[in-house]
């Protein structure tokens, strides 16, 4: 208390110094003093930037700690007003101006915040052709999230999907992951073992906020992104920031995180740098020794660095994963003959996860016309596993003798992408053309690799996309991508019917100022075949689980509306969405069974009980419709309700659709006095079934029953902000397996398919997650 | 509050657990090597593993040496059901045949039913299509067309080709001094298949699975959707030799199915009698002389079945009367075995019991 009021005399003391220093100066000269205020309950904005909107210059002021500024105008002045948060304010003013106090209004719905995923050029999110869903920090942080499966979780559309051998894999819009592109700054990564990518590899500690847009991005970003995209944008650091962060995160099922990073921003450079170790001791849900959730422990550790040169920002990062994990078998007995005595002996696998992804990435914005990118980036991914027989009991363990119970297996991906984009001095109305190419490089080896692999899987893609104005609010933007692959016909693709292979794509945007836009997209996606899918080889006593050389790619086409109102009144301000899709992918890449066993090579056993070969079926067919809405309310609330409806059919299916149903609400309520966040996530998956053909050609089906998940967590600084602190309950309903109904050769758990249940989340916990940072 | 006394006499209950924990004996089981034997059949099934309890002795042989076997003393035939031999009867005549299609091929019983072999009532003169089986991947060895055109006690003579005619071949196979004269229709020659003297013989033998294909009607596929014959581990006694086996099964009544959770399968080695078992249990229990007395009831897979989770009834006591009219009382330990612990290593402990 003493404290608070020594501040406050200080606080007052400098008001008045300032307000001193600024009436000598003005009753010298005439000088404008500006006050930036928040229009929502009046304080002061702190460090707002006022520039001359006309003169080309870097020189304007900032305001200070009770948002002021003192301006020397000597003619009539148009000058704009930014402050990170709220809208850009842009003023006329005289030099007889001497005081004026200006309203900005808070962007509560993130209209003008960035985003970069579907963009050629960096734009808002309200002049973005494509609908960006947008995750940012705080809410990873109110989450309590360690990885992105557990920031994924409540969203609409999403599904993860947790296997015990694969890790957690991403369904988006009813597609399975290797149709989801994963971007880290816009560099893709190479997918992992199964050919999924696990989201609990994404690390959650260095992370800005993330992007996902729904539907196809293949013109941008090639194959895979024909789901669905997911970009993971990291922190980056500015001028006069000196940043230590360290925080702690414990959970009661047994994760114990840390993580420590240190930033440092020069005038034109910036350099972070990070380590973390994260350990999760598994969890089992039936009791038994073999988890559904396995134990692993993790280390990651990354460096960036960013400078620029004149107008050319260049920024090199690596980041790097290592993961231990321990697949424990069940144990059941048997007679060691090592000790001579019956006892209990399980298969456990012992696997090592690397994982490197690096990238320079090279900005430039010559003039308002001019905006090249160029990244260049590495993804690998090398997983090495190694079985050792333990007998439980003797506690003894042993490698095993048979050579195809060891494996290590590498996949490398390269990319190099850049975009040119040329545009009209008007950089919000004018047309812009763009042009860019990228080339991948896919490269797998390894004992699970065929040794027919010749070489790599590589692609060109060619690009262009031309962004016209038409009148003051619409805006269009039709795109075409040409593709050239080594490992398959690219004529496959078929565009127009005449062999050519080019994907197309094409936006509209119409924006009626803050009330109302919508937009409507066509677009082709496509999915190369991988690496993995045309050269995979994994045979052993239990699995023969093979690629297809014959192979064709996946082609999609999908068409996305979406519409958004948005009110505000003195209470309250919102936004209400509805958005439908529609979507067909014609030669899908499943991996199926294969029914007729004598068809097996020769060295196969034929009673393996697992027998899968990547194949092509022929169409796949889903539509969706999504309600959401986001409400701000004056008193500190902010509640974001969705509802959805997904109907999935294919060629499997006769033509019958499956649907499933899903709600969610994620909502905070800021209590101001205290400086607390209260959180609320929850989600209601309706049932979600998995088709395929039967041996009698019947339809097989297998439905996951629906369940509801939710959690609860409370935030707030401490300190003065140096640290914070988020406490909660994951998983309050203590969901745990969902069980699966029906018969059918194919489940969302296809690649195990072990058990009736699928493990949803290990039960409800308490998490803790402490935050010291040292500015 | 509710939950709060819940969570008290939970602790309560773990509590009294741990304290009487530590009052029961270590679980595992101390065998002494010599009476305790393990077979390698190999994972894949691949050997047959002959027992002889009063030398202690096993004898491992190969499966896919032989397919036909003949009586000695006899007319019966037996094929080798341990790699799927199975037999079809062509309405054609030999050299009128050129395929087998249509035709449905019948195994032994699984029973080892002398008078229920694929052969059973065999005639001089009539073709027969014999599947040569699979090799250990389960790879299908081809057909032969087989013609018996003589058989005495002493000797059989038997001509076979492939079916389109190629390969014809004519033999006469002497009969051996054993119990049967092993033939391969591969190499064209008699093999020596099994030890003069042994008791049971871990084996495995063909089961089918699924419906018959008669439940089928017009959809019915033989070998894909009906009458699926698949490879499963028994221990098949020497019968005709007159080994004889009383079965001691405390949870004969149990249902016995491959649900994990099911109360049979929770049943452990410490809920049978195998300590206390006398020589007048034998008698007692009854005897039987069928070749399955043993069979596959010691073994039961457990659901999923892809996982290859098997669960051994050791609480199940066997006394085997040899030959010497010894008694001996046997239980199986387990499956899994061998230096990578996979299944196909049944391991079995016996004891000679005198009084």
């Amino acid at each position: 208390m003493k404290l608070s009021l020594q501040a406050n005399g200080l606080i007052v003391l400098c008001c008045l110094f300032i307000a001193m220093i600024s009436f000598i100066e003005s009753s010298a000269q005439t000088k404008t003093v500006l006050t930036i205020v928040s229009k929502t309950d009046g304080t002061p904005l702190v460090g707002a930037t006022i520039v001359p909107t006309q003169v080309k210059t870097t020189t304007g002021w900032v305001t200070d700690k009770n948002g002021m500024a003192i301006l020397n105008i000597v003619e009539p002045t148009e000058v704009t007003i930014r402050y990170v948060g709220f809208f850009e304010v842009v003023q006329m003013l005289h030099p007889s101006t001497i005081n004026r106090t200006i309203k900005m209004e808070e962007d509560v719905l993130g209209l003008e915040g960035v985003v970069v995923t579907g963009a050629f050029a960096p734009t808002t999110s309200a002049r973005s052709l494509y609908k960006v869903k947008k995750i940012d920090a705080n809410i990873i942080e109110a989450r309590g999230a360690v990885n992105l499966s557990d920031v994924l979780q409540t969203q609409l559309n999403l599904k993860t999907i947790q296997d015990d051998v694969l890790g957690t894999r991403l369904v988006m819009q009813g597609i399975s992951g290797p149709n989801v592109k994963m971007l880290v700054d816009g560099v893709p990564l190479v997918n992992g073992a199964g050919g999924e990518f696990d989201l609990s590899q994404i690390n959650m500690n260095n992370v800005e906020r993330i992007e996902i847009v729904e539907g196809p991005l293949s013109v941008q970003y090639g194959t895979n992104a024909l789901a669905g995209t997911i970009n993971v944008i990291t922190k980056t650091y500015t001028e006069g920031d000196f940043i230590t962060n360290l925080s702690g995160y414990y959970e009661t099922v047994g994760q114990y995180n840390f993580d420590l990073s240190v930033a440092k921003g020069w005038e034109n450079t910036s350099l972070s740098f990070g380590g973390a170790r994260n350990q999760f001791d598994g969890f089992s849900s039936t009791g038994e020794r073999n988890e559904n959730w396995v134990p692993r422990t993790q280390y990651l550790a990354n460096a960036k660095i960013k400078t620029s040169i004149k107008s050319i920002d260049i920024t090199a990062s690596i980041d790097k994963l290592w993961q231990n994990s321990v697949s424990h078998g069940k144990a059941s007995s048997a007679f060691n003959n090592k000790t001579g005595r019956l006892s209990k002996i399980a298969r456990d696998n012992y696997v090592d996860t690397d994982r490197l992804n690096a990238a320079v990435i090279i900005e430039s914005r010559f003039s308002d016309q001019h905006y090249l990118n160029l990244v260049n980036g590495i993804s690998t991914f090398e997983q090495g596993s190694r079985r050792f027989l333990q007998d439980v009991e003797a506690d003894m363990k042993w490698l095993s003798s048979n050579m195809e119970d060891h494996d290590t297996t590498r996949f490398t991906t390269w990319t190099f992408r850049g975009t040119y984009v040329y545009g009209d001095k008007n950089k919000d109305k004018g047309a812009f053309l763009t042009a860019g190419y990228e080339v991948s490089l896919n490269g797998a080896s390894g004992g699970r690799i065929s040794g027919d692999a010749k070489g790599n899987v590589n692609e060109l893609g060619l690009f262009t996309a031309l962004e016209l104005p038409i009148g003051e609010k619409i805006k269009v933007q039709p795109a075409l991508r040409y593709t050239y692959s080594n490992s398959y016909n690219t004529e496959e693709i078929d565009f127009l019917n005449a062999n050519l292979p080019l994907l197309p794509s094409l936006n509209l945007l119409y924006s009626n100022g803050k009330k109302f836009d919508l937009r409507l997209s066509y677009g082709q996606g496509f999915r190369t075949p991988s690496v993995r899918e045309l050269y995979y080889e994994f045979i052993d006593a239990n699995h023969y689980i093979v690629g297809n050389q014959e192979l064709k790619p996946e082609v999609g086409n999908n068409f996305n509306a979406s519409a958004t109102w948005r009110s505000t009144n003195k209470k309250s301000i919102a936004s209400y969405t509805a958005s439908v899709f529609f979507s067909k992918i014609e030669n899908k890449i499943d991996l199926i069974q294969i029914l007729d066993r004598s068809t097996l090579p020769d060295e196969v056993p034929k009673t393996v009980p697992v027998a899968r070969v990547y194949a092509n079926i022929p169409n796949f067919k889903s539509y969706g419709i999504n309600l959401t809405s986001e409400q701000v309310l004056q008193n500190g609330l902010r509640i974001n309700p969705g509802l959805g409806l997904l109907a999935r059919s294919g060629s499997e299916a006769d033509d019958r659709f499956y649907t499933s149903y899903e709600a969610n609400l994620n909502a905070n309520y800021f209590l101001k006095k205290l400086g607390t966040k209260i959180n609320l996530f929850y989600k209601y998956n309706g049932q979600i079934s998995e088709f395929a053909r039967n041996q009698d050609g019947s339809i097989g089906v297998v439905t996951l029953d629906d369940y509801h998940t939710m959690d609860f967590s409370v935030s707030r600084p401490f300190l003065k902000g140096k640290l914070f602190t988020t406490a909660g309950v994951k998983n309050v309903l203590d969901v745990t397996d969902i069980s699966l109904v029906g018969e059918g050769s194919k489940g969302l758990v296809l690649q195990t398919g072990r058990e009736p249940f699928y493990p949803i989340s290990w039960g409800r916990t308490i998490f803790i997650k402490i935050n010291f940072s040292i500015k | 509050m509710k939950t709060n006394k819940q969570l008290f006499f939970g602790l309560l209950v773990m509590l009294f657990i741990a304290g009487c924990s530590k009052d029961t004996v270590d679980p595992i089981q101390d065998i002494k090597l010599g009476a305790t034997l393990t077979a390698n059949m190999g994972s894949d099934l691949s050997n047959q593993v002959y027992v002889d309890l009063s030398e202690g002795t096993l004898t491992t042989v190969s499966v896919n040496t032989w397919e036909l076997a003949f009586e000695n003393n006899g007319n019966a035939i037996r094929t080798n059901s341990a790699k799927k031999v199975a037999v079809a009867t062509p309405a054609e005549n030999y050299n009128d045949i050129i395929s087998d299609d249509g035709l449905e091929y019948v195994y032994d019983s699984d029973d080892g039913d002398l008078s229920k072999t694929a052969l059973a009532g065999w005639e001089i003169n009539q073709a027969y299509i014999v599947d040569l089986g699979v090799d250990a991947n389960g790879n299908a060895l081809g057909k032969k067309k087989v013609l018996i055109t003589s058989s005495s006690t002493t000797s059989v003579r038997i001509q076979y080709a492939d079916l389109d005619g190629s390969n014809e071949t004519s033999k006469t196979i002497t009969k051996g001094d054993g119990n049967f004269t092993f033939f391969s229709l591969i190499k064209n020659e008699s093999v020596t298949a099994e030890p003069d003297a042994w008791d049971f013989v871990l084996s495995a033998v063909s089961v089918r699975t699924g419906a018959p294909c008669a439940a089928l009607g017009k959809g019915a596929i033989p070998g894909i959707n009906c009458d699926i014959y698949r490879l499963a581990a028994s221990a098949m006694t020497n019968n005709y030799d007159g080994i004889k086996v009383a079965k001691h099964d405390p949870f004969k009544d149990l249902e016995q199915n491959d649900d994990p959770a099911s109360e049979k399968n929770q049943k452990e080695m410490e809920d049978g009698s195998y300590e206390t078992m006398q020589l007048s249990d034998f008698n007692d229990l009854g005897a039987s002389s069928s070749a399955d007395a043993l069979g596959r009831t010691w073994l039961q897979i457990l659901a999923p079945h892809s996982s290859g989770v098997y669960e051994v009834y050791d609480f199940i006591t066997y006394i085997v009367q040899d030959q010497d009219n010894n008694h001996y009382k046997v239980r199986f330990l387990a499956y899994k075995g061998g230096n990578n612990a996979e299944n196909g290593y049944p391991t079995f402990e016996y004891k000679l019991i005198t009084e």
